[in-house]
């Protein structure tokens, strides 16, 4: 095709009108969805946070600006501040047992070639299970003599039985017990990958160098594993923080009990919302778990992001 | 028009519910509940079985604040002993002042030990299964136990120093303000057949919803089954509770504290009635009392 | 292989076999005392001595389960497809266009990923009254139709598409959209399936929101339904295990098809997060 140099201008025209097209084309595939964020995910948040400041129950058509004094309210509402000990207890004693114990799996399941898909399989189940099913299994099996399982088991054994889920102690731990057994799974699975990510050329060589199973554990896999770590160490905290289907089908009436021994945020916020239809109070609840949230993710980014150097 | 109206429809109350088949298991005359709280507790005592390392496998009394047990305390047995669950018009909590009321209850799981919240996940599961010999609930409970095929018997509410109380609720049936004209018309035919004898028979028989009909209730004023539920509602108390939920909790906790925790009824019961008497300011502070 | 190779490996296999016992133990327990009439549900033993499907003909026939069943089903299916759409689309854009702001609108989609929904379910429950919402499938299906996770992880596999390719179609005249439907979107057909599954599952198994949003218990999706129907029934518990094994089949027949891409879906989420 014979193009002289003053068709160039038509040329660059053209580009012109594909580039913009091109754009106008990205604005409208992405219309929608800006849209739906807008109005799912920022307006609401927007408006939980006027809603904290407020009086409201929903009920009645009033709705006072009240400044700071349901965040005041809640400081000094010695159930809240049960629900946030629970909650950080729930995050204290669920991670690291969900890290620690995937990791192990983990590892063990790596040494396996036979079954590797077997076992992997049935780590999942519990994960992929609705939580409000394995709850009421679990809280069946938790029961005292004669008919739970695991008392059964236990007095099978010789051992006293245990309260569990009716103990002010022994709830909480409990239904961590459950959460963990249902969360193994995803994480296991995840380390699995990671671990096959690692070279075995560094495994191989360090192991002509003379290093023992233990030093090539804890002084090179485990530091090459430190991204899934942090991974999965943000995502079960952030999901221990926001605890809530497992502790309402395992309590009596769902309250979190007993004494409030299990109670987490959520659950607090949702019978603060729902229950009491205290709006205002509930919306302030729901700020302080976001900042919970924000302030627990970063704090952990910043300690556990190490770059390993080879 | 600009009015509303409201009538009761179905009426519940609290009965005391016993395994026939286990009393005679004891050695106890079947025929024969106990009467007064005293015989209760001795009869709970011999119905009660453990297990080698001393779990209860069998209650004699269920106990389940969570369940009715707390309807009892606080109407029942606070009245028992002495005094009143709050004050007339039902703004100000003082059922604190009588801590025996509190302590009878929680002496059945600490002291006597026939039963614990929570045995058998709760009562119902516990003598629906008969693992448990006796229970108090209510009259919505006669059809699923006929269902359940337990040769029970129901006696009224045992008494204690001469004194018999009990508690009642009841489903009321209410028509707007809004409604008006043929709207209204059929909303008062509606709640006429609602309360028809025939209705009133069906309910009874397919649930155990007692009837508010007063001609229906005179039928079965002397049923074996029905009759301890209608004659007790003679001198039953309706408590107006503001928010339920909150309400049942505080008393749960209060046992709870009791047997879990070690503390004394008396404190046990000033705690409860200081959070719920902050429920209850709340709630009347909000319609404007 | 050395012998403390093979030791270990014993080891391991023991633990695992171990391990595995506790894992399923629940479900099997669960089954098990779903199989079990009334009168032996509280009983210790293990094995029904007389196993009946009674407890499951009550549950299909004599209860709402079937109906939360299908609820479940349009939920997770209809918020599946809409991800599977909007989630690519959007993706696509982000990684094939070049256009003013779009750092910044990537960063406002994966910020959302920070607020939790806790938060927002008392704003989209008054929402939802206000707009009529309550109990209906859109009220319980809106918070989901879209995620920023799922942009985030079909970005990452759209930008692995070769740009000559999408241009070759462009020249060939074919529509912006249809170069996403007709080329992109065939190339990554496994993280397509991979988002599609976890979607569902999740979505199945969602709980906290359509427990506020949904009050009639006609329109309660399977995991609010089975806690309903537990608590009310708290004197049968072999219709509540019977319930909860019911509630547990259909994701066991799901992740034992769809397993590949259920495994690869969490690794994918795990190693590019």
């Amino acid at each position: 095709m014979k193009r002289g140099r003053d068709s160039v201008a038509p040329l660059w025209g053209e580009i012109v009108k594909l580039r913009h097209k091109k754009v106008l084309t990205a604005y409208l595939f992405l219309s929608i969805p800006l849209l739906f964020f807008a109005f799912i995910r920022f307006y609401p948040m927007i408006s939980a946070f006027y809603m904290s400041f407020t009086n409201w129950n929903i009920i009645s058509p009033v709705r006072k600006f009240v400044g700071l004094s349901n965040y005041v309210g809640i400081f000094n509402d010695p159930v809240f501040m049960i629900s946030l000990f629970n909650t950080l207890k729930y995050v204290l004693y669920g991670v690291p047992s969900v890290i620690v114990l995937s990791l192990a799996l983990a590892l063990l399941l790596n040494n396996v070639t036979k079954f590797q898909s077997f076992y992997r399989l049935i780590y999942v189940m519990p994960y992929i299970t609705p939580i409000v099913a394995t709850s009421w299994v679990w809280r069946w099996m938790y029961q005292k003599p004669p008919i739970g399982v695991i008392n059964n088991f236990l007095s099978f054994l010789g051992l006293p039985a245990r309260n569990f889920l009716m103990s002010t102690t022994e709830a909480l731990p409990s239904i961590v017990a459950t959460t963990v057994w249902g969360q193994i799974g995803y994480c296991v699975i995840i380390f699995l990958a990671g671990l096959q990510n690692i070279p075995k050329e560094y495994l191989e060589a360090a192991r002509v160098d003379g290093a023992n199973r233990r030093q090539l554990l804890f002084k090179i896999t485990i530091p090459l594993l430190n991204p899934v770590i942090v991974f999965l160490s943000v995502t079960q905290t952030i999901m221990f923080l926001r605890i809530f289907t497992q502790v309402y089908n395992m309590t009596d009436q769902g309250l979190g009990g007993p004494l409030n021994s299990t109670l987490p945020l959520v659950l607090y916020i949702y019978q603060k919302a729902f229950k009491s239809f205290d709006m205002g109070t509930a919306a302030a609840a729901t700020v302080v778990l976001f900042l919970m949230i924000l302030a627990i993710t970063v704090l952990q980014l910043k300690v556990l992001n190490r770059r390993v150097q080879y | 028009m600009g009015k509303r109206y409201a009538i009761p429809t179905a009426v519940r109350s609290l009965a005391l519910f016993w395994n026939k088949d286990l009393f005679k298991e004891a050695k106890l005359d079947p025929e024969k509940p106990p009467r007064t709280l005293q015989e209760l507790v001795e009869m709970a005592k011999k119905l009660t079985k453990y297990d080698r390392q001393g779990n209860i496998v069998q209650a004699g009394l269920a106990t389940q604040p969570s369940g009715q047990g707390h309807h009892w305390i606080r109407e029942v047995l606070v009245r028992q002993f002495g005094g009143a669950p709050y004050s007339q018009d039902y703004t100000k909590v003082t059922y604190h002042e009588v801590p025996e009321a509190l302590k009878f209850y929680t002496d059945l799981i600490t002291v006597h030990k026939v039963g614990y919240p929570g045995f058998m996940n709760n009562d119902i599961t516990a003598f629906t299964s008969q693992a448990a010999a006796m229970n108090i609930d209510g009259s919505f409970r006669i059809a699923a136990l006929k269902k359940a095929g337990i040769n029970f018997g129901v006696a009224e509410l045992p008494e204690h120093n001469g004194i018999r109380s009990n508690f009642a609720s009841f489903w009321a049936n209410g028509i707007t303000k809004n409604c008006t004209g043929e709207k209204l018309d059929a909303a008062i035919k509606f709640l006429k057949f609602l309360a028809s004898e025939e209705v009133m028979e069906i309910w009874l028989e397919k649930v155990g919803e007692l009837p508010a009909n007063p001609a229906v209730a005179q039928k079965y004023h002397n049923d074996p089954i029905y009759g301890p539920f209608l004659r007790g509602l003679e001198y039953a108390h309706a408590t107006f509770f503001v928010d339920e939920t909150a309400q049942r909790k505080v008393m749960m906790d209060a046992v709870d504290k009791v047997w879990l925790k070690g503390v004394s009824p008396e404190q046990a019961f000033r705690e409860a009635a200081q959070e719920e008497q902050a429920i209850l300011d709340k709630f009347w502070k909000s319609v404007g009392k | 292989m050395t012998r403390s190779d093979r030791m270990v490996k014993l080891v391991s296999y023991i633990v695992l076999s171990a391990l595995a016992i506790v894992m399923i133990f629940p479900f099997f327990w669960m089954v098990l005392s779903s199989l079990k009439p009334f009168r032996e549900i509280y009983r210790p033993y293990l094995f029904p001595k007389s196993p009946t499907l009674a407890n499951f003909q009550k549950i299909m026939s004599a209860s709402l389960f079937p109906r939360w069943f299908l609820n479940s089903l349009i939920v997770a299916l209809s918020t599946t497809f809409s991800v599977m759409f909007f989630d690519s689309l959007v993706g696509y854009t982000i990684a094939k266009y070049s256009f003013p702001g779009r750092n910044i609108i990537f960063l406002f989609i994966l910020s959302t990923l920070m607020i939790p929904t806790e938060m927002l379910i008392i704003p989209w429950y008054v929402m939802s009254s206000r707009l009529g919402w309550i109990d209906t499938y859109w009220g319980i299906m809106f918070p989901g139709m879209i995620t920023a996770f799922g942009i985030f992880l079909m970005k990452q596999f759209m930008e692995t598409i070769p740009d000559d390719l999408l241009d070759a179609a462009r020249i060939d005249g074919v529509s912006e959209f249809g170069i996403f439907w007709r080329v992109a979107l065939p190339l990554v057909k496994p993280a397509l399936a991979s988002l599609a599954i976890l979607n569902f599952i999740g979505n199945w198994n969602a709980f906290l929101w359509p427990l506020i949003v949904v009050s009639k218990p006609g329109m309660y999706t399977l995991p609010v339904g089975l806690a309903t129907f537990s608590s009310e029934n708290l004197m049968h518990w072999e219709l509540i295990m019977t319930g909860a094994t019911v509630s547990t089949i259909p994701l066991i027949i799901v992740f034992l098809i769809f397993q590949k891409q259920i495994i690869r879906g969490i690794m994918l989420s795990g190693l590019k997060g």
